[in-house]
């Protein structure tokens, strides 16, 4: 076995030793709660018009509080969320249709707090609940929510410390490795060690370079564009979205000049793998774009999200690849 | 402009371009554009390419 290909596979198992140790050492992930219930808007009253959870903190702190009902369909209510200590008081609240929120670190005193669940079915319920809670309004849109039916919720809730960020290196940590993981493995499995040299060649190098100014080019051709429209844009496309697009318009204009000047793929590396990995993320990643699209998580208050279409532009972005490479590959065979 | 001298070289030898590629380190795609006159090849490799195909550089580069 050459020597490359040794250290590929310590590499590998290097990175999965760190992701497990990691794994076993990651620390609990707070206090988790979850509450089913069916909701019956009749005429504009709630059946139950609240549900409640009992969390109880064993010690005094800064909290983070995590609710959840993003996943629900769309219900003809607003759901507005209290979180009450013993005296009634209330320590943080928000309101919301389909939602997955954190709240800022909140000092928790130990002991029994309340978490109510308002199901605000009309302008004047949602009213009430905002006079009592205006920290959580306003909504805008808010009575194009409003309708008679018949809902099944889940919501669920985390309560987690705010303190220490530990959890969170952890968690970044752990991607991070298993991007290397995943990256080594990519590497290993698409290169032919044995038979040529792992490498790119000068001319391929060259036209590596004109990938990269052309890229560059087009990056700032982006940037001039986004700065003349990026604040209507705004209106309709979220900020992460667009510059999510402006990465993929960059990152398309490279890989095109490099596909079809040959100077992607270094010499040992395995078309055919490469062609099977891309056909994979495509299909993934549509998968989930197609998913999100269904949810009705793409489209925001007529704002495009980053979440709904990430995943879809990606999968756009993999089967452009995908046909860059084939298209190649047919004109290879007809140079041949 | 293609560079037929290395062409006919690579076919008196009966080498394909893949085979010389192989003997000079590079890929296939770089000898098939350096004879079609695509790129221009480094000292380097004009050399190498030389050495495999038994010419001098004059005989393989030179441009009257």
């Amino acid at each position: 076995m050459k020597k490359k290909s040794k250290t590929a596979i310590v590499l590998v198992l290097a990175s999965l030793a760190v992701f497990v140790l990691m794994l076993v050492f990651m620390p609990e992930g707070g206090l988790k709660e979850k509450l089913s219930t069916s909701v019956t808007v009749e005429n504009g009253k709630a059946s139950p018009e609240y549900s409640q959870i009992v969390i109880e903190i064993d010690n005094s702190g800064e909290y983070v509080i995590n609710p959840d009902w993003y996943e629900n369909d769309r219900p003809g209510f607003l759901t507005g969320f209290s979180v009450l200590d013993e005296s009634g008081r209330c320590v943080y609240s928000t309101v919301g249709g389909l939602l997955k929120i954190e709240s800022k670190p909140l000092e928790l005193a130990a002991g029994k707090y309340i978490c109510r669940i308002d199901h605000l079915c009309s302008a004047d319920v949602l009213e009430t609940f905002l006079t009592m809670h205006p920290e959580a309004g306003p909504i805008p849109g808010a009575a194009e929510w409003f309708s008679d039916g018949k809902w099944e919720m889940t919501y669920s809730l985390r309560v987690f410390e705010a303190d220490s960020g530990f959890g969170d290196i952890l968690v970044i940590g752990a991607g991070v490795v298993l991007g290397i993981l995943l990256a080594a493995l990519i590497v290993t499995l698409s290169r032919d060690w044995n038979t040529k040299p792992g490498k790119y060649d000068e001319r391929q190098i060259a036209e590596q370079g004109k990938s990269y100014k052309l890229a560059f080019y087009t990056f700032l051709a982006c940037a001039a564009v986004m700065i003349v429209i990026s604040d209507v844009l705004t209106k309709y496309v979220e900020m992460r979205l667009q510059l999510f697009i402006v990465f993929l318009i960059v990152a398309a204009v490279m890989l095109t000049h490099s596909v079809m000047h040959d100077a992607y793929f270094r010499m040992d590396e395995s078309r055919r793998f490469y062609v099977i990995f891309f056909a994979f993320l495509t299909v993934f990643n549509i998968g989930i774009g197609i998913r999100h699209l269904i949810a009705g998580e793409a489209i925001v208050d007529g704002v495009f999200t980053f979440l709904g279409f990430a995943n879809l532009l990606c999968g756009v972005l993999a089967a452009y690849i995908l046909l860059l490479v084939l298209i190649k590959k047919l004109r290879d065979r007809e140079e041949d | 402009m293609k560079n037929l001298r290395l062409k006919a070289a690579r076919a008196s030898l009966d080498m394909s371009q893949q085979d010389l590629a192989d003997r000079v380190g590079v890929s296939r795609q770089t000898i098939n554009a350096i004879e079609k006159g695509d790129y221009n090849p480094t000292i380097n490799l004009c050399i190498a390419i030389c050495k495999v195909l038994n010419k001098t550089l004059d005989e393989l580069f030179w441009e009257e």
